[in-house]
């Protein structure tokens, strides 16, 4: 890759840096957050010569902070401290809150959005203009700018070979993932941050590349309100908050000719919410996926160590495709404490035995492709996420579990563990079935997570069933785009966040070829 | 105080504290948070364990609580594992509480009530949680981690509160050959930020 080697500063104002009570400024786009999607939208639009200024709810947290200790970073880089969950309790959604969002603190797994969700969305969405070729060089492009290569075999650890091995023994198609990083250190602390800037996060690459060209970005300032005149997008209002005393600092204002949202699949809807814009089509906070997540654990007779090396090595694609299970196993390290809370091993003396044998451990992670059917909504004025398990995606929740428990027990597993909140634990091969056929759907069956929520401003040609058109632009509101994980009408199925760069990359494209509409 | 079995009163305030629980409509969770409540309902005077004034986000029934629970939990006495007592716990579950908002302290304040005094209604024992002996204990956790989905809701919300405060202690690593953090032990360099792509 041909790359300039002037090295580039992050500038951020943070509520420390602001001493009036209130702040009004002035910009050609204003984007709200600074996560996958917002961060590559404040550079495309600098690299133009655009004025930008970015707005994140979250802290600066520079990656000398970062201490690999996974508690600690949840309270600090995570939406909520890490304690964003459902309504229902069971499913915890993971969100990076901080410069760089859920880059931040995510896996480096990287795909493109598979053709058959393309196909999808131009049959069911009149997203014609999204296809594979159209959106080639997107992705060529990110793919160069975040040094997202397949995973070496020196980046795939003992616990994604036993994964490979059983899916091999099995005659599974395996395949290394690929990962936007840089000599990675193999620390395993991914979802900690990157201490040594290896991971090709925002806070890294597009934002550092968007300050020195002249974006202004602005942490712990949340945006409360977006404002509309005439039916165009005018600015928006924000607070600032000191992280540490919670304590409201200053308002700002920032006027501006064009504005992108990129709040994330859960802020995005709410922020239109509380705006009361944009929403002819009743669609906002709907149609929330998540492809919510478990982890398969498996013993053993040697040692693994699932927590070393690279966190994420192969996956399991042989039933990716919705005809043939809809679902991907991911090999998927984790900490002991992590391993111990995705399966319920027994109580007391059990529980410390099986602890106790935490190196004996690999771990894969699963993901399915489920269906629109939560909501994220406003009731009065708190978030409130709705998901559960839909009764169409639970047989392909379980045969993932299948999927994975056969892969081990074909690697020489002694038993496997599964992600449920009572105790189900299978033995051997023969009992798999029986095992995983005993869960039924109901509130608290798995232990689940997710790290991809998405859906919530679908994208459609048509404005009844719609918020946002083929190209970002809101159908109700001009000069109001969005540029994130929202916008997909359909779960992706794969780790989602090369889609949202290229996807945002795209639609500032498409805003900058329009420049005279936008920014007359 | 009278017989809990008899009183028809607080049977009514426990059932009606796990109403909304059925509904699901209480129910929060992250490290999981899950829960209800009858503000009716109190834990009373039982605990026989001392209370640390330090630990302000921890009623003193919430640490009589989560201090039984822990040792019924992780009996680490006798194994390779760190002794529960030689980590601080209780101060960690009070700092993830210090850290909550007040909805959901309020939501855990209910689940917290409802697990103590849930024995008496639902567990088939004629006591409290917190007066349980060992086996009585680890059979009534195991009877809710067996239990409808609000009960298998709150206990594991509890059983993660407390396995994540005793883990999320160094003590703990060696034992289960954890490595924790690396990167400054390994004399690791940072990368810094990358370099402006040329376009
Ligand atoms: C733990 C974890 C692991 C993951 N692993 C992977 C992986 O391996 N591969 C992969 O492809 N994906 C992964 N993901 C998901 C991926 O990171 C996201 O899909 C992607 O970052 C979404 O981009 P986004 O722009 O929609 O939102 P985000 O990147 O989350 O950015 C949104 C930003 O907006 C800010 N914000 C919210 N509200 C406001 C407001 N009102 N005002 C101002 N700012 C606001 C937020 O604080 C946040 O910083 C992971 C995510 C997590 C949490």
């Amino acid at each position: 890759m041909s790359i300039m080697t002037e090295s580039v500063q992050l500038k951020v104002t943070t509520a420390r840096d602001i001493q009036q009570a209130s702040l009004s400024l002035t910009a050609d786009v204003v984007v709200v957050g600074s996560g996958a999607g917002g961060a590559v939208m404040a550079y495309e639009m600098a690299k133009a010569g655009k004025k930008v200024i970015v707005l994140e709810a979250g802290p600066y947290v520079p990656s000398s902070q970062f201490n690999e200790k996974f508690p600690d970073m949840l309270e600090l880089l995570y939406a909520d401290h890490g304690n964003q969950a459902t309504s229902g309790g069971d499913l915890l959604v993971l969100q990076g809150t901080c410069i760089g969002g859920s880059t931040v603190v995510n896996g480096c797994v990287a795909f493109r959005v598979p053709d058959f969700i393309l196909a999808d969305w131009q049959r069911d969405f009149g997203l014609t203009n999204l296809t594979v070729e159209a959106l080639a060089p997107y992705f060529d492009k990110v793919e160069k700018n975040l040094a997202i290569h397949e995973n070496q075999e020196h980046e795939i650890n003992q616990n994604s070979r036993k994964l490979r091995d059983g899916a091999k023994a099995l005659g599974w198609s395996v395949k290394p993932l690929r990962r936007n990083i840089r000599d990675c250190a193999l620390t395993g602390h991914c979802l900690s941050g990157c201490k040594t800037d290896r991971k090709q996060s925002m806070l890294v690459t597009y934002l550092p590349w968007a300050s020195h060209l002249g974006a202004e970005i602005y942490a712990d300032t949340r945006v409360t309100k977006i404002h509309v005149k005439d039916g165009a997008a005018t600015g928006v209002s924000a607070e600032v908050t000191d992280p540490k005393s919670g304590r409201k600092v200053a308002d700002v204002t920032v006027n501006a000719k064009v504005v992108v949202a990129a709040a994330g699949a859960i802020q995005t809807p709410l922020l239109f919410l509380n705006s009361s814009i944009a929403n002819s089509s009743g669609q906002i906070g709907r149609n929330f996926a998540c492809h919510p997540s478990t982890m398969v654990v498996a013993e053993f007779d040697q040692d693994i160590h699932t927590w070393r090396g690279a966190m994420l090595g192969v996956y399991v694609d042989e039933f990716e495709h919705p005809s043939k299970g809809g679902f991907v196993l991911e090999g998927g390290g984790a900490g002991p404490v992590e391993i111990g809370m995705s399966t319920e091993p027994g109580t007391g003396s059990v529980y410390l035995d099986f602890m106790s044998r935490a190196k004996n451990y690999a771990s894969c992670v699963t993901l399915i492709h489920d269906h629109n059917v939560g909501q994220v909504r406003l009731e009065d004025g708190r978030k409130v996420i709705d998901y559960s398990i839909a009764d169409s995606d639970f047989p392909a929740m379980k045969a993932a579990l299948k999927a994975a428990a056969r892969i081990y027990f074909a690697a020489g597993a002694k038993r496997v563990f599964l992600p449920t909140v009572d105790r189900r634990v299978v033995e051997s091969a023969d009992q798999i079935d029986a095992v995983v056929d005993g869960v039924v759907n109901e509130p608290f069956a798995f232990r689940m997570v997710s790290y991809h929520p998405q859906g919530t401003m679908r994208m459609g040609s048509d404005k009844s069933k719609a918020v946002v058109n083929p190209w970002g632009e809101t159908h109700d509101v001009n000069r109001l785009f969005v540029a994130d994980a929202s916008l997909f009408p359909t779960s992706l199925l794969v780790n989602p966040q090369e889609s949202v760069y290229a996807m945002s990359h795209y639609i500032a494209d498409h805003i900058l070829k329009d420049k005279a509409a936008y920014f007359a | 105080m009278a017989n809990p079995l008899n009183s028809k009163e607080l049977s009514a305030q426990i059932q009606a504290g796990l109403a909304p629980l059925n509904r699901r409509a209480f129910l929060k969770a992250g490290l999981g948070v899950a829960v209800a409540a009858s503000s009716a309902l109190t834990l009373g005077c039982s605990s026989e364990v001392a209370v640390d004034p330090a630990l302000k986000a921890l009623s003193a029934s919430q640490q009589a609580l989560f201090q039984r629970m822990m040792h019924v939990l992780l009996p680490t006495q006798g194994t390779t594992l760190a002794s529960v007592d030689s980590v601080p716990v209780l101060a960690n579950i009070n700092h993830l509480f210090a850290g909550l908002d007040a909805k959901v302290l309020g939501d855990l304040e209910g689940a917290t009530m409802l697990f103590e005094h849930g024995s008496l209604l639902l567990g088939g024992h004629f006591s409290r949680f917190t007066r349980l002996d060992d086996p009585d204990a680890l059979a009534y956790i195991e009877s809710w981690q067996n239990g409808n989905s609000l009960q298998r809701g709150i206990v594991t919300t509890l059983k993660k509160m407390i396995y994540a405060s005793y883990w999320r202690d160094e003590k703990t690593w060696a034992p289960v050959d954890y490595d924790g953090p690396v990167s400054d032990r390994w004399g690791l360099p940072s990368l810094g930020n990358s370099p402006l792509p040329a376009e």
